[in-house]
């Protein structure tokens, strides 16, 4: 067999458009934004735990978590599996695309070779959909990639049986059940009330706005975890590449929230959501601001108390503007219970 | 932010963004990378440096060339221990010259098998002419100037790879 007709399109996040695709593929018309707006995709973690030897932070919720999260909202269900044994999977795994049937599986990022190799790391979180095969070789459609692309057989194996955190362990998905008619309305409010308690009510210190606090009251603290300047560099870098390059369509996911809730505005006849949308926006700007900070830091070699705590005093501003959204959200939502 | 305010020229490395359109609404659109676009050149700098530095210790007997692609991957001693299924405390072993000395064939596969490469590049440096493959500005240059390249092919033996020169006739 060669390919399944799948239509390839490039997307912001590898989860929340491999959803997207596989669910369009099944006839449910939905956007990617609406994917991740539905699963509560929105959120902040700043972790940092004595096994860790640098601090690290998440703009998205947990890897895996959308695609549960939007089943349960939607009715959408998903035929899940994880392997011990590559054999059976790959068995498995062709048997379904000879059905016709994509089948997206979890990868380690770092052996998926179409991508040059400067720009591949371990990253064991990695999404794709495999839409056909041919000898020894597989064609993927890849969020991040702007064409269909083909892998040979070793190197997604590979990928789906790295180990290590959060190991794919040859985990696969793909939709069973796709109702004809998904309840919009009550899907989005349970999106909404998600990203709510995303962002204010997980009562641990790190996660939601008090995370974004935290990281700002911390960053000042990142030299004295750096072997030396390249390393502390890269890391500042990496800030910018978490927000902007990651995989978050910009803004550290706040612009593709912005999106979902102006389309949710329109779906819900509800104003107010539409004026909300337009100061996500804004507030994902912001976080722009974070980023481009970040990388003059990074790129002039100033790792100054100063201007670390200019980094910080950016982000405490994002803090405050986003416990303000995210209180007036679930204020909106309580009046329209 | 408006689309306009995003576009970055950089056909290398393309994202997805989110952004206003120009009649209002909010959607994707398809631009180069913003840090691939405007600092790509500091960050083949510090992976640059970072691998020249580990190199010279490689050369000297400081690392083991497990600790050196270790590094060069940015896994951790827990990451890799996790991946190969090796205890962390004889990865920690491994990185040195000493503990690299003793390991066992077995041990080495699982290593390469993670680097993606193959076992003979554990005990051998290939340099090249001009070693600038990291840099994808440069890779047009190098198809267009090299008079011959460096190719590495599978054996049916999985601890044995041929390397081979190839000319360029054109």
């Amino acid at each position: 067999m060669s390919q399944i007709p799948f239509r390839h399109i490039m997307a912001a996040h590898c989860e929340s458009g491999t959803v997207a695709a596989l669910v369009n593929h099944h006839g449910m018309e939905i956007s990617e934004p609406m994917v991740f707006g539905i699963a509560s995709g929105i959120f902040f973690a700043y972790l940092k735990t004595p096994v860790m030897d640098f601090p690290m932070f998440a703009v998205r919720s947990m890897p895996g978590n959308l695609r549960t999260k939007f089943s349960e909202r939607t009715g959408v269900k998903f035929k899940t599996k994880n392997y011990r044994n590559p054999e059976k999977a790959e068995r498995e795994l062709n048997e379904l695309l000879d059905k016709g049937q994509p089948v997206a599986v979890q990868v380690d990022f770092f052996y998926m070779n179409y991508f040059p190799a400067w720009y591949r790391i371990h990253v064991n979180v990695h999404f794709i959909t495999v839409i056909g095969r041919e000898g020894d070789k597989y064609f993927v459609s890849d969020s991040y990639h702007p064409q269909i692309a083909e892998i040979d057989r070793e190197s997604l194996t590979k990928g789906r049986f790295a180990g290590g955190s959060m190991a794919p362990k040859g985990f696969m998905f793909y939709p069973v059940y796709v109702p004809e008619k998904l309840d919009y309305q009550k899907a989005i409010n349970a999106g909404l009330k998600g990203g709510v308690y995303n962002m204010l009510k997980i009562p641990l210190p790190f996660i939601g706005i008090k995370g974004i606090r935290r990281f700002a009251d911390k960053i000042t603290e990142w030299p004295k975890y750096a072997r030396d300047e390249d390393f502390l560099a890269d890391k500042v870098f990496r800030i910018t590449i978490f927000l902007e390059d990651q995989g978050t369509g910009g803004g550290g996911f706040r612009f593709l929230y912005a999106s979902f809730l102006q389309e949710a505005a329109k779906i819900m006849n509800n104003p107010k959501l539409d004026e909300m949308s337009k100061e996500m926006m804004s507030i994902g700007d912001g976080w722009r601001d974070v980023s481009l900070a970040s990388a003059k830091v990074a790129k002039q070699r100033d790792f100054s108390r100063e201007r670390l705590v200019e980094i910080g005093d950016l982000l405490r501003q994002r803090a405050d503007a986003e416990e303000s959204f995210f209180k007036r959200l679930g204020k909106e939502l309580s009046n329209h219970k | 932010m408006k689309e306009k305010d995003l576009v970055i020229d950089c056909p290398h490395h393309q994202v997805v963004l989110y952004a206003e359109k120009g009649d209002g609404t909010f959607g994707p659109f398809q631009t180069g990378s913003y840090m691939a676009g405007v600092n790509i050149s500091e960050h083949f700098r510090i992976t640059g440096n970072l691998s020249k530095t580990l190199l010279e210790q490689l050369k000297s007997g400081k690392i083991s060339p497990v600790y050196f692609f270790m590094m060069v991957e940015g896994l951790t001693v827990g990451e890799l221990a996790g991946r190969t299924g090796i205890a962390g405390y004889r990865v920690k072993k491994h990185l040195t010259i000493k503990g690299f000395r003793k390991m066992r064939v077995s041990s080495l596969k699982k290593y390469a098998d993670i680097f993606n490469i193959p076992v003979a590049n554990l005990f051998q440096i290939i340099s090249t002419i001009e070693d600038r493959n990291w840099d994808m500005g440069y890779q047009g240059e190098i198809d267009k100037s090299k008079t011959g390249s460096i190719s590495q092919v599978k054996t049916g033996n999985p601890f044995v790879i041929e390397t081979k020169v190839i000319r360029n006739e054109r």
